[in-house]
């Protein structure tokens, strides 16, 4: 079988292509193949988690992503940070928009402060796009009030 | 800003490229020598778990991070007064830029005033734009960041050291790159954002460093660096 790899929103997968049947007869070898490849075809066209329409896809990738977000954060707190960065710049690259909405829609204010800052600032030259984005800064500018009102001004300067 | 506020926070490199005063992320440049020629060469200087390292675009098309003990002495740099958490954001930045570019992505370019990194790490040139210098992809990458560091279109064309200096790397790209060569060619008296303004810079933000703010302070940088 051959294998294809198909990037979509979310992690590089691999799909098989069908190959003929090599019992049957000429035909309706070239039929079975016809279709089986039209529906190969028509999967590859669509992204993972076939059976998904954008907003669930969208909703489980960033559902994921939280998960390894907050996994991270009991780790190494830089490399958490990079964590972040190199995934949600991939999906706006990809103009995942609705991901990144539903990642800025979460409550991180329990994970240390960098976290939040990390997320505005990669997703600034986004933020025309994200319709949660501007409330998400409201919500962290709300914490830093609380937790740390000396440096309001200089940890989000230029991040909203 | 004054000679004396960028020497109170001019910082230099001790014996064996010890950058012990190093708090985060700086702006560094170190002296660069070539057949009788000495110029400053400028980079991102910053502490990670495993040591502090010098991100620079080395020339045309070659983007690396060495430790900052490889670099040849003296190397000197300035702090930026930011949060501990931006200057982390800065490294991570430093890192995204690296992973998208380390191998042969970033050409040389002079004229700068609106080139930048994406979100993905990736460079974005502005317009008439056609790359970095090692001065400008530092700012780049703080810009990226949100740290704007000075104002480009405050620079003044460039005098006859700088055309010189240009001629020299020219060169040196028209050997692996006679395409770009060419295009560097005609960008030569574009402004020229020096690697000790750069420094400099980093002294006075927030302050927004222009060519008129930064003369005196580059000065400085460049007698430390023996220029």
């Amino acid at each position: 079988m051959s294998q294809f790899a198909y990037r979509s929103e979310g992690p590089v997968l691999a799909l098989s292509a069908p190959t003929p049947n090599a019992s049957a007869s000429g035909q309706a070898v070239a039929r079975s193949w016809a279709k089986n490849t039209q529906d190969w075809q028509h999967n590859l066209s669509r992204p993972i988690g076939f059976d998904l329409d954008p907003m669930s896809l969208a909703q489980r990738i960033a559902l994921s992503l939280i998960r390894q977000i907050r996994s991270r954060a009991l780790g190494d707190e830089d490399e958490g940070v990079f964590f972040i960065y190199d995934n949600v710049d991939s999906l706006l690259a990809q103009g995942s928009f609705l991901t990144c909405d539903r990642l800025l829609r979460e409550h991180f204010d329990d994970l240390p402060l960098i976290f939040e800052l990390a997320l505005l600032s990669i997703t600034w030259p986004a933020k025309d796009a994200l319709s949660h984005r501007a409330s998400f800064a409201q919500r962290l500018r709300a914490r830093l009030t609380r937790e740390d009102p000396e440096r309001v001004e200089d940890l989000l300067s230029g991040l909203e | 800003m004054s000679r004396e506020q960028v020497l109170d926070a001019l910082r230099t490199a001790g014996p064996n490229g010890d950058c012990g005063r190093l708090r985060r992320v700086g702006l560094a440049a170190c002296r660069s020598e070539r057949d009788g020629a000495a110029w400053a060469h400028a980079g991102v200087l910053y502490r990670s778990k495993a040591g502090v390292f010098l991100l620079e675009l080395a020339t045309h098309r070659t983007l690396r991070v060495l430790p900052a003990s490889a670099k040849g002495l003296p190397l000197v740099w300035t702090e930026p007064n930011l949060p501990e958490e931006r200057a982390r954001m800065i490294i991570s930045k430093c890192n995204l830029v690296l992973k998208r570019h380390g191998q042969n992505a970033i050409p040389y370019g002079f004229r700068f005033e609106r080139s930048s990194f994406d979100p993905s790490g990736s460079l974005r040139l502005g317009p008439k734009e056609i790359g970095l210098t090692c001065s400008t992809i530092v700012l780049a990458v703080f810009a990226s960041e949100r740290v704007q560091l000075v104002d480009p279109t405050s620079w003044p064309s460039p005098d006859e050291a700088d055309k010189r200096d240009r001629e020299r790397l020219i060169v040196s790209v028209a050997g692996r790159d006679p395409e770009h060569a060419q295009r560097l060619r005609m960008d030569v008296d574009a402004p020229r954002i020096r690697p000790e303004e750069v420094v400099a810079a980093g002294a006075c933000y927030p302050e927004l460093g222009t060519f008129e703010s930064l003369v005196d302070g580059a000065a400085v940088v460049a007698e430390q660096l023996g220029l």
